[in-house]
């Protein structure tokens, strides 16, 4: 085996100062970084053994706060509704997104218009969306039983029946899925063409080339849309804040909305915290377990 | 390349030294004032109609901002300065004051910075109070003899603006909800207008008979909530709590309660179907459709009906106020409050009681109440200047059905422990309304386990204090 030899480098003048620029370039973000993600994150760690409603002295109370977010029935309640609405949600978006992707990379007219079309409710602020999306649940004159009507399906209260409301939320986040589309359309024009042709010429047809090729390739990029759509799922909050306030029944009480409310109207900030590490255990082992797992199902070519 | 052009490199240190100070700066706190500095006055569009008599102050105003507020708060600033030459406000309006008030009013405390004087509901500064955040005014008061915003002998009033024997709440407003109709619903059904001596009874036959299904036209217009419905609960004679201020018991699942609810919350929109869906408060069948004949609102509901404005776009509402109707509890008692600013405790209370002593003013109040179409809480100004004033802007010919109201008024209930927005979003909302809203709970099953909820939320309070 080769030696290496270390040379420790002088530093100097030029050295020093070439840091420092690096340094200067760099602190915008550092000062924000440390001072709107990094600072406040230590203090809710140390919040969480707390009580504190942001007026009076904290109180220090141990591990209370924690106890109480792991046990308190409202506080799971609204993880296993932001563990439903993952669930449900999150295939069926890659699904969705990927289908339009495959279509909208195909030979057809309009095709930019389209894209841009399903692209559009991106860029909509979330609060419009939420606002337009409580019209279309509308019981009395809501689109959406206008349409069911048409095929003979009874008005529904979607989001008052504590049975529709989550399936609602489920199928409104359809609505959303032009990023992930855009990042599958980039993918698939990276498919080598000698690949699809020398498939072609082995006599595989389209679904076989799409099993077989298509998908396998783009294993990279479903992986890394599963693992944003699950992190933004688990972070839903300005939909049920608008629409249903949590409503009914606490059926979209997700975890964020728990976590707003406890913090910023009920002012308990040492709660507050203890949900919200729970939740950021929850997501950073969710996104560790699912890198532990893409090793058998993503393939990379290197 | 000339030596004295600047390369890309030394641009881009210089722009990332400039960015890095101008980041730095914005994270200082804004420097204050000297308080014995006087404001420019050339700025000023008129010289002081009123020769100063106090110190020089800047105050921090932080104001409920709402479209209907914040337009007052817009002429009250500048004509303070002007009449009162070197005093300052600064105003900070919150635009979305639901959502965000108390939430940036409680982070200012925390950051250290809370401001000198704050908007207020009658039923939220007692938590600050209790605090020993905000400063009693009653000195201020007796020394000024600000007495018109106090009036005696008014419950809602005192509940509104005393904790532990101590002023705290300086009113702007008569928080007070009565009965609203639209004229043409009437109309067109040939039905009398109610008077303020109807009874509930007769608003329950009217509300059915004004019903048209097939025209989608409802008698009344629920309101879906529990804050909505105290307007209702108070005419039974019976309060949800046994004490209305710092309460130990919930009684919601009293036989009164759950009978006027069940008739108002449950019957009239699932079962007569003389309302439509609670919940759709800005929707297609509402009052301001004139989809619906009746809905129980408060001032500021005004213009949204009739003004000049929607008069001149003739997208107006004809409409009229009466009395809520006559319940089983004796008198007539109204859901009423007092809604205004506190002083809070800081270097400058003083100066920001002098604000709050404007505000109520006779010129102060008119001109919040002409602006916002609130009611001024200066009872004699109400009646005497507010009543007709109405009638002009709004069309309103009862406007005297406000003012009697709110001399029965009771105030919603004041919890200092367990806040009464906790009480709504963790019991009141998901055990009770929802279900009554969705017509799957009847009061009846569902009150009980209100009770049941908050009395295990109130003991767990009291057992800590």
């Amino acid at each position: 085996m080769a030696t290496q030899t270390h040379y420790k480098e002088p530093i100097t003048r030029a050295r020093l100062r070439e840091w420092l620029e690096g340094y200067l370039f760099a602190g915008p973000f550092l000062i924000g970084f440390f001072a709107f993600v990094a600072f406040p994150m230590l203090f809710s760690i140390w919040l969480m053994f707390q009580k504190w409603d942001l007026l009076g002295e904290p109180v220090f109370v141990g591990l209370q706060n924690i106890e109480r977010a792991l046990t308190d029935e409202l506080a799971l309640k609204a993880l296993y509704n932001s563990a439903f609405y993952t669930l449900f949600a999150v295939p069926v978006q890659l699904v969705i997104s990927f289908t339009l992707a495959l279509a909208l990379t195909q030979a057809i007219k309009f095709r930019s218009i389209y894209r841009a079309g399903f692209y559009l409710p991106i860029i909509i602020p979330i609060v419009a969306t939420a606002v337009v999306w409580q019209r279309v649940y509308h019981p009395d004159f809501g689109i959406m039983n206008e349409v069911l009507g048409i095929f003979g399906v009874p008005p529904q209260k979607w989001l008052l029946e504590p049975a529709l409301a989550k399936p609602a939320f489920i199928f409104m986040s359809f609505w959303m899925i032009g990023r992930q589309m855009v990042i599958f359309i980039a993918g698939l024009g990276n498919i080598p063409v000698q690949l699809m042709e020398a498939s072609q010429i082995d006599g595989a047809g389209k679904l076989r080339s799409l099993f077989s090729i298509t998908i396998p390739l783009m294993t990279p990029l479903i992986f890394y849309n599963m693992v944003i759509a699950i992190i933004n799922s688990f972070q839903t909050f300005v939909p049920s804040l608008i629409m249903t306030d949590g409503g009914p029944q606490n059926e979209t009480l997700f975890v964020v909305l728990n976590i707003y409310r406890n913090g910023f109207q009920f002012f308990n900030m040492g709660y507050a915290s203890a949900l919200a590490w729970e939740l950021f255990i929850i997501v950073v082992g969710f996104t560790i377990a699912q890198f532990y797992v893409s090793n058998k199902w993503v393939y990379y070519e290197s | 390349m000339s030596k004295d052009k600047m390369t890309r490199r030394e641009f881009l240190r210089v722009a990332g030294i400039t960015a890095a100070g101008a980041v730095i700066a914005s994270c200082a706190p804004a420097p204050t004032p000297a308080p014995t500095a006087a404001p420019p006055t050339a700025a000023k569009p008129a010289a002081p109609a009123v020769p100063p008599t106090k110190a020089p102050a800047t105050i921090e105003f932080l104001a409920w901002g709402d479209t209907t507020d914040g337009p007052a708060w817009q002429k009250l600033q500048p004509a303070y300065e002007a009449k009162f030459a070197g005093q300052k406000v600064n105003l900070t309006p919150v635009a979305d004051p639901n959502a965000n008030f108390y939430t940036k009013l409680q982070t200012m405390f925390a950051g250290g910075t809370p401001p000198d004087l704050a908007s207020f509901q009658g039923w939220e500064w007692q938590f600050y109070a209790d605090k020993n955040l905000l400063a009693p005014v009653d000195d201020f008061v007796a020394r000024d003899k600000v007495t018109s915003p106090f009036p005696q002998g008014f419950v809602s009033v005192e509940q509104s603006t005393k904790w532990k024997n101590k002023t705290y709440l300086v009113p702007l407003q008569m928080g007070i909800m009565v009965m609203f109709y639209a004229k043409k619903v009437f109309d067109d059904a040939g039905i009398k207008y109610p008077t303020d001596d109807w009874t509930f009874e007769q608003f329950v036959e009217l509300a059915g008979k004004l019903t048209n299904a097939a025209n989608k036209k409802f008698g009344y217009q629920a309101n879906g909530n529990w804050y909505r419905d105290i307007g209702w609960i108070v005419l039974t004679g019976k309060r949800e709590f046994d004490n209305i201020i710092d309460p130990k018991k919930s009684q919601f699942g009293a036989a009164e309660i759950v009978k006027m609810l069940n008739t108002v919350a449950y019957e009239m929109p699932h079962v007569q179907k003389v309302a439509p869906n609670p919940t759709d408060t800005s929707g297609a069948f509402t009052i301001n459709t004139g989809a619906c004949a009746m809905k129980y609102e408060g001032p500021w509901f005004l213009p949204q009906l009739n003004s000049p404005q929607l008069r001149e776009q003739k997208k107006h509402v004809e409409f009229d106020v009466v009395r809520m109707p006559k319940g089983a509890g004796s008198g007539r008692p109204h859901r009423g409050w007092g809604e205004g600013v506190c002083v809070v405790k800081t270097a400058k209370s003083e100066a920001a009681w002098e604000f709050a002593k404007y505000l109520v003013s006779e010129e102060g109040n008119k001109t919040y109440s002409e602006t916002t179409g609130r009611i001024p809480s200066n009872l004699q100004l109400a009646e005497t200047w507010w009543v007709p004033r109405a009638k002009e802007l709004y069309g309103i010919s009862n406007g005297k059905a406000f003012i009697d109201g709110f001399k029965e008024g009771q105030i919603d209930v004041v919890s200092a422990g367990v806040p009464r927005n906790k009480m709504w979003s963790e019991v009141v909302k998901p055990t009770a309304w929802d279900l009554i809203n969705n017509g799957s709970g009847k009061p009846a099953d569902v009150l009980p386990k209100v009770d049941e909820k908050l009395n295990k939320m109130l003991d767990d309070y009291w057992k800590t204090r």
